[in-house]
């Protein structure tokens, strides 16, 4: 089975157009569902390192591209929650991101529901800094065997992202916010049958609030040395027609 | 370029087939206060947080204020597991009911928990039990002390005495090969330990430091079993008597040695009042033979002993002498009023205030005379029984009280040194004047205020110590009034 390989205009490392990424959170993202834009450890000249955040509804998904892509000039990484929230969220910071006070981020309690599942394979390695390439093809091998074998129990295909150090599954799911522990589960299944010790499928990432990163964002874990180098998350394949 | 389908949803069925297969959940960290839960109904041993953080080495500061669920939050310096994670990352916390926790907010160590963390610090003994865990008493009771091996030394307590505010302090005998080399004191503090230990080292040489720390550790549980069987403070009714004999006849103090065993009272640690420099060589030779000393009776030890009953019968004098009684009973209530006041003004850390040890101990046994209930005015940290915490609010018979005594110090003040008081001067009405330590020029009698680590210490005046010195040497009273120490080893000194 061949997936769609998405084309990118841009060389690796060169940022994508503020409309190229909202095209991407388009299919990311469920049509009129409100989402969170997190930078996190924003530092700007010699302020402290501070979280950015701000509520989108989907009409304005390339305003929020274009903050990211701002922030990401400044922040550790940029994210974006996948679930839905619940619309009155956006009066907290409409459109548009601002500092983030305590409480002012979203929570489990503010999804309205699961629409999508979170596969996130990782690199071992010091949590402070980035991958390897040898690291993070690593990766790449677990989270293509995993996609495999869920296409094997005829689970229909995912998105796949690059995130900057490891890589995602999208799939698309429907499950209340409250499951129960399903997607724990899942996830933890997953963990126990591709985790090896080089790479982990980290099965924390089950809570509906998780946010994941946004493409065409840098993911800016230690320092961009030449062995661990930041690098742009990516929607790489996606299900084909 | 065709555009990509968007995704389809995976069936519900799929989800929890392949969740089916999840392995069991990690047991979650069995209920933390499932220490021993209570064979036999007996009541559930607390751990004593801070004791046991201590004797681990980990620098930790307690919040002051319970979190969310009202647990108790020991903020670690150091996650004990990557040194990079500071102060606030990682904690420990006490539920009420003593259930623990722990947490350290970096991913690193998600699911660390009590047990890991209770593993990696190393696990708490019996005796940082409160009470002790049964398990671990069995083996300390009943057999006699053999003493505690460091490297080439051996500790053996020599005494134990906790003060009135229950605070310990054991008395170490280093031996050599059965050789006396020292005497050790070690106080139930951090400091106090940290000295001991130093000393220590340099007597056993090559020993590591957590060497040291395990030997102090069984050293205390050693002596607090001693307390527990001890009958009473003193090392001996004899020894008692022949110092306190000295003492009554010989004893001359000087005013400012007098002034300074009373600000020590107020001021700081009883405990920590050197008595070693009014005790001499001829008072050393009259104890020995009044009390029939052995002659191998180590000097030492022989001057530790008479040390600690300097420090009763000061003690005692302190409080018991019936004409001092007031003044101090209202000095220490004013000053209480005071350190209320205070209490409104949190420190900029969030930290409560803990008021000094000794102050509150006595505090305590001058409240009880004047059939105050301390309970009502005082209590117990529950975690760290070292330190008394205030009432954050005194209820209005403890205010009652207090006001009644302190108007009394402030007239008899008034006209025993000539200190004016406005017209309807009340110091529980003061207002903080401009800055949060003008209360103190306000009350009489204090001079100032400092504060060491997290103690406030109060200065008495020169004027409300001169005035409490005067009063003692008047309270003399020749023939004794029975009981105390009533023949005062003030009143032989030189009078105003």
């Amino acid at each position: 089975m061949s997936s769609y390989k998405y084309v990118h205009a841009q060389d690796k490392g060169s940022a994508p157009t503020a409309a190229q990424v909202a095209g991407q959170l388009r299919l990311l993202l469920v049509p009129g569902q409100v989402v969170e834009l997190r930078a996190i450890k924003v530092r700007r000249g010699s302020g402290r390192p501070h979280t950015e955040a701000g509520f989108f509804d989907f009409e304005h998904l390339e305003d929020m591209a274009r903050a990211a892509l701002e922030l990401t000039r400044v922040a550790k990484g940029c994210y974006f929650t996948l679930n839905p929230l619940h619309p009155d969220l956006l009066a907290r910071c409409c459109n548009r991101t601002d500092w983030a006070e305590e409480g002012s981020l979203s929570k489990d309690k503010d999804v309205l529901r699961r629409t999508r599942l979170l596969v996130d394979a990782d690199p071992v390695r010091d949590a402070q800094v980035s991958a390897t390439d040898e690291e993070k093809a690593r990766a790449r091998e677990v989270v293509l065997a995993a996609r495999d074998y869920l296409r094997g129990r005829g689970w229909p295909d995912p998105y796949l992202l690059d995130s900057g150090n490891g890589y995602h599954l999208v799939y698309g799911i429907d499950v209340e916010a409250d499951d129960g522990g399903l997607v724990g589960r899942v996830l933890r299944a997953l963990a126990d049958r591709f985790d090896n010790e080089h790479v982990t499928i980290d099965p924390a990432v089950c809570n509906p609030s998780r946010i994941c990163k946004v493409p065409g964002t840098l993911a800016r874990k230690g320092d961009d040395t030449p062995e661990r180098p930041h690098r742009r998350a990516r929607l790489l394949e996606g299900p084909r027609a | 370029m065709s555009e990509p389908e968007r995704l389809r949803v995976v069936p519900r069925e799929l989800l929890e087939a392949l969740a089916a297969e999840a392995p069991a959940a990690e047991p979650a960290s069995p209920p933390p206060s499932g220490q021993k839960p209570a064979a036999g109904g007996r009541p559930r041993s607390r751990l004593l947080v801070e004791q046991w953080l201590n004797d681990r080495h980990v620098v930790f500061r307690r919040k002051g204020q319970p979190d969310g669920k009202g647990r108790t939050v020991w903020v670690l310096k150091e996650c004990p597991f990557d040194s990079s994670h500071g102060d606030p990352d990682s904690c420990v916390m006490q539920a009420p009911d003593g259930a623990l926790s722990a947490h350290c907010f970096h991913a690193s160590c998600k699911g660390r928990g009590w047990q890991a963390f209770k593993e990696k610090i190393g696990p708490p003994e019996a005796h940082h039990y409160d009470p002790p865990l049964s398990g671990a008493k069995g083996g300390r009771q009943g057999q006699a002390h053999q003493g505690v091996p460091l490297g080439t030394l051996l500790l053996v307590v020599d005494r134990t005495r906790q003060s009135p505010s229950g605070r310990l302090t054991v008395t170490l005998r280093v031996l050599r090969d059965g050789q006396a080399v020292d005497l050790v004191n070690v106080f139930g503090t951090a400091t106090g330990r940290r000295a001991a230990g130093k000393q220590l080292q340099a007597l056993a040489g090559e020993v590591s430091s957590e060497a040291v720390a395990a030997a102090l550790s069984a050293v205390f549980a050693e002596a607090a079993r001693q307390l527990d069987e001890a009958p009473g403070p003193g090392t001996g009714p004899a020894l008692r008597e022949a110092v306190r004999a000295y003492v009554q006849q010989n004893f001359r103090p000087t005013r400012r040695a007098a002034g300074r065993v009373l600000l020590a009272a107020f001021g700081r640690a009883f405990d920590r009042v050197g008595f070693l420099h009014l005790v001499n060589t001829d008072m050393l030779t009259a104890v020995r033979e009044a009390a029939k000393v052995p002659a191998d009776e180590d000097e030492y030890q022989l001057l530790a002993k008479v040390e600690l009953e300097m420090r009763i019968i000061f003690g005692d004098l302190l409080t018991t002498l019936p004409d001092e009684r007031q003044a101090l009973a209202a000095t220490v209530v004013g000053m209480w009023a005071t350190v209320k006041c205070l209490s409104k003004t949190k420190a900029r850390d969030g930290t409560e205030h803990t008021v000094n040890i000794a102050l509150i101990g006595l505090v305590q046994q001058l409240l009880e005379r004047k059939q105050v209930t301390a309970g009502k005015w005082l209590r117990v940290h529950p975690a760290h029984p070292a330190f008394v915490r205030y009432h954050p609010v005194l209820d209005a018979e403890g205010e009652a009280i207090g006001q009644e005594v302190l108007l009394a110090m402030n007239a008899e003040l008034a006209t025993s040194t000539g200190v004016k008081l406005p017209e309807g001067f009340s110091p529980f009405g003061l207002k903080r004047v401009g800055k949060r330590h003008g209360v103190f020029r306000e009350l009489p009698g204090v001079s100032g205020h400092g504060e060491r680590g997290k103690t406030r210490v109060m200065v008495l005046s020169r004027k409300l110590t001169d005035y409490l010195l005067d009063d003692v040497s008047r309270a003399r009273s020749p023939g004794g009034d029975g009981g105390s120490y009533g023949n005062d080893p003030f009143g032989t000194g030189e009078q105003g």
